[in-house]
């Protein structure tokens, strides 16, 4: 049987633990959660900042492109003159005086071919004649393309010698100027002028193959370049014809470079990207442990105190109900009391205090009646048995004579009829204390049993000196148990000839109404004071304990009388005073 | 050895009168407690077996005030109720012995016996006098290795010199320990008595083991006394022989 107390600490236990469980459960889901949350805004973070740094990287790289092809375009504009002499040498050389391409024998016959094309297209498209500066100007458009420009400009080199930029720079007319390394590896950059114009405002970005099957980022810088051909601005076209349109040619200045180094880049930031996320990731899960561990370790820690709490709190609750425990079981047969007081309970217990303490009180008064009436019993029984015992002892010492045996019998004899009477009054009472006792129901008329009754005490009376009178109405007919009628009436007469007075009389009187019958017994004995009266139908009481000498009296005839009355749904009452006689009045149901 | 027996029970009263009278004991009854304390108070008696449960006064309290007022006579209590609190409360109030009944008559006897015995200081149940042996617990008495027998009257006067011995007993001792109310012989019939128990257990034995105190009453020779005669015995021994 478990107790009330581990029971409530393990029902209590697993409310806790339930309860510890969803909170624990709770706080990891919110914590994770947020951690995760915060995670995703850190890798978002990172993501940003990744593709802010891929961005300004390419932003970089482009830029640098772009740079140098301004500073191409700055120095064939001849906008960036150099410091140096040398290199204002190389410089120069770069620029393309028209010196350059007078004695120029290649470029005079080139001259020719386009003279004649040009010269034959032009006037038709003009509609008009040619004249010599107009001439001078298309040879000039022609050939100034010829762009020459310093390899030193086209390869900026970074820390480790390495050549970075591819340079390709297309001229308006066909021309193209390529850097060495594009020239050894006779690569020239695909251009297309016509779709380049097309995006084109002053560059564009995009992405080529270069040298090597490898890719690279080009920017295509567009910048014009201005003829300045000696004596042009002097040979205006005639009056009365449009000047020629501006002869300035663009030239498209390519730098392209290879994309691997930004790749490496953006790859190298990627990866970062990640290793940051990892190490975010790692640091999520540790945390995300950590916490799952200390939060382990609170419920642990609360169970355990819960655990000790509770232990003493229900223990300490339970105190009152042990100490409850503890009394009862202190009680024994010997000693009925409660050895806990009431007001030492709690309330819920006093109740129960209350009723165990009146339980009590009636199996104590039950036990003592019991007990009572075991010891009344055998001290009624043994006292006729050493009688009995005494006698037949004496008489077998030694060998006596025919008369004394005689006597000796005849002894022995009235002490038995003493016990037997004894026994069967107890009998009576046991059998009307188990309910064994069956009460008859016969229609008989209480007259006669009075009458039969009356027959048998009269003769006593007389012999005890004492006058009998009977009253009684006439036939009294009722459904009752002739028998127990009988032994009721006779044991009240004969109690009221035993205690009466030499002289004296007994009276027993019938009388009926529609609701009862009543018989009174009457004496004219020495009576009784109310103390007595009170117990005189208590079981072996005896008014007058120097009245047992003669056995029969043991004080159960009265009790039995009770009894009986009671079994017949009637009533019994007494009245009396010391000195002047007795009046018991029975009463019964005249049904 | 006179006896006070308080027991309203008048069957048994009846028995253990005729019972202790065969033993040789002088019995007085009393029916309940007044007459026994009444009994009791002018009478010097041996032994009281009193029953506890009497009318008037019940032998408890009986016990107790006589144990107030000084009687120290031994008190058998008697009674029917068996539990042990019953016989703490009963030895309580005073009483050396206790008996519930019902009874065997020989144990009621035999602590009769054992509570005389008692009252005259007296352990050993057998008494011995030069060649005479009293066996007071089977009430017999040899001398000289020879049988003697007692009436229940003789023998009750020879266990009371016995118990005296070495000591003058008087007419009147003899008389009101031996007698009970009821007698109405007078002290002669205590001469009458001495008579007869000197012929059964002096006569053909010497020495003579009764002695007469002239005027004072009689007495049982002593065992430290001076051997009377030697050659008594001598011729004691010749005639057995």
């Amino acid at each position: 049987m478990r107790s009330t107390r581990s029971l409530l600490i393990v029902y209590f236990l697993a409310l806790l633990g339930v309860g510890l469980g969803v909170v624990v459960i709770l706080a990891d889901r919110v914590v994770t959660r947020a951690l995760d949350e915060k995670e995703r805004t850190a890798a978002e973070a990172i993501d940003l900042r990744t593709l802010e740094r891929v961005r300004n990287e390419q932003e970089k790289f482009d830029r640098e492109l772009l740079t140098h092809a301004r500073l191409i375009a700055r120095i064939a504009r001849r906008e960036y003159l150099p410091q140096s002499d040398a290199e204002r040498r190389k410089f120069d050389t770069q620029l393309l005086p028209p010196s350059y391409f007078a004695g120029f024998g290649p470029t005079f016959s080139l001259w020719a071919v386009t003279w004649h094309s040009g010269l034959a297209q032009q006037p038709r498209r003009g509609g008009s004649n040619p004249n010599p500066q107009f001439l001078y100007w298309s040879l000039a458009r022609s050939y100034l393309s010829n762009l020459r420009i310093d390899e030193l400009y086209l390869k900026p080199i970074d820390d480790d010698d390495r050549i970075l930029d591819y340079v390709q720079i297309n001229g308006t007319f066909g021309s193209v100027r390529r850097s060495e390394n594009l020239i050894t590896a006779g690569f020239v950059l695909p251009f297309e002028r016509s779709r380049v114009d097309k995006v084109l405002e002053d560059w564009t970005y995009d992405e080529v193959h270069l040298p090597g099957a490898a890719t690279g980022r080009r920017v295509i810088f567009k910048t014009p370049l201005p003829i300045q051909a000696p004596g042009f601005d002097r040979f205006r076209p005639s009056q009365g014809r449009p000047a020629p349109a501006d002869p300035s040619q663009y030239i498209y200045i390519h730098v392209a470079r290879l994309s691997n180094e930004l790749e490496h880049h953006v790859a190298t930031f990627r990866s970062e990207a990640a290793d940051e996320k990892t190490v975010l990731q790692t640091g999520t899960v540790r945390t995300v442990g950590w916490i799952r561990l200390t939060l382990a370790f609170i419920a642990v820690l609360t169970f355990l105190a819960c655990l000790l709490g509770s232990s003493w709190l229900i223990r300490r609750g339970l105190t009152p109900l042990s100490r409850l425990s503890d009394a009862v079981s202190q009680v024994s047969e010997k000693d009925f009391r409660l050895a806990v007081e009431r007001d030492e309970l709690t309330t819920e217990l006093q109740p129960i205090h209350t009723r165990i303490t009146e339980t009590l009180d009636q199996l104590r008064m039950a036990f003592e009646r019991e007990k009572q009436a075991v010891a009344d019993i055998s001290h009624e029984l043994r006292t006729p048995v050493a009688s009995l015992l005494a006698t037949i002892d004496v008489s077998l010492r030694k060998p006596r004579t025919a008369e004394s045996y005689l006597q000796t019998l005849k002894d022995c004899r009235a002490i038995t009829k003493q016990l037997s009477q004894l026994v069967e009054k107890v009998m009576t009472l046991a059998y009307l204390d188990a309910g064994q006792t069956k009460v008859a129901q016969v229609p008989v008329d209480v007259m006669d049993i009075a009458t039969s009754c009356a027959a048998v005490i009269r003769p006593l009376a007389e012999a005890h000196g004492l006058q009998f009178e009977m009253k009684s109405d006439g036939p009294i007919r009722v459904q009752t148990d002739p028998d127990k009628l009988r032994e009721v009436l006779t044991n009240l007469l004969h109690n009221a000839v035993e205690y009466n007075n030499a002289g004296g009389r007994v009276e027993l009187d019938v009388s009926s109404d529609p609701e009862n019958v009543r018989f009174r017994v009457k004496d004219t004995g020495i009576g009784m004071t109310d103390e007595v009266r009170e117990k005189i139908f208590e079981r072996f009481y005896r008014a007058d304990s120097s009245r047992t000498a003669t056995g029969v009296h043991a004080g159960l005839g009265l009790a039995i009388v009770k009894e009986y009355v009671d079994r017949l749904g009637g009533s019994i009452s007494v009245e009396s005073e010391p000195g002047a006689g007795s009046s018991f009045c029975v009463s019964l149901p005249a049904a | 050895m006179r006896v006070l027996l308080v027991e309203d029970q008048i069957a048994l009263s009846k028995a253990l009168r005729q019972g202790l009278e065969e033993e040789g004991f002088a019995v007085d009854t009393a029916l309940d407690g007044e007459e026994a304390d009444a009994k009791a108070r002018t009478t010097q008696y041996d032994v009281v077996i009193l029953d506890v449960m009497l009318p008037k006064v019940d032998g408890l309290t009986l016990l107790k005030r006589w144990r107030q007022g000084g009687v120290s006579t031994h008190v058998l209590m008697l009674t029917a109720r068996t539990t042990l609190d019953d016989k703490i409360a009963g030895l309580d109030s005073g009483a050396d012995d206790y008996l519930t009944k019902p009874f065997e008559l020989d144990e009621l006897l035999a602590r009769v016996r054992a509570l005389v015995r008692r009252s005259h200081q007296v352990k050993d149940p057998i008494i011995k006098i030069y060649d005479m042996n009293i066996d007071t617990a089977a009430r017999r008495v040899t001398r000289a290795g020879q049988s003697i027998h007692l009436t229940p009257r003789e023998y009750a006067l020879l266990e009371f010199l016995a118990f005296h011995r070495g000591k003058v007993v008087t007419r009147t001792m003899i008389w009101e320990h031996l007698y009970d109310e009821y007698d109405e012989n007078t002290s002669n019939v205590v001469d009458v008595y001495i008579r007869y128990l000197r012929n059964k257990i002096d006569k053909g034995f010497e020495p003579a083991l009764i002695l007469t105190r002239w005027g004072e009453g009689y007495m049982l020779r002593a065992e430290d006394d001076p051997p009377p005669v030697k050659e008594g015995k001598e011729k004691e021994g010749k005639r057995k022989v």
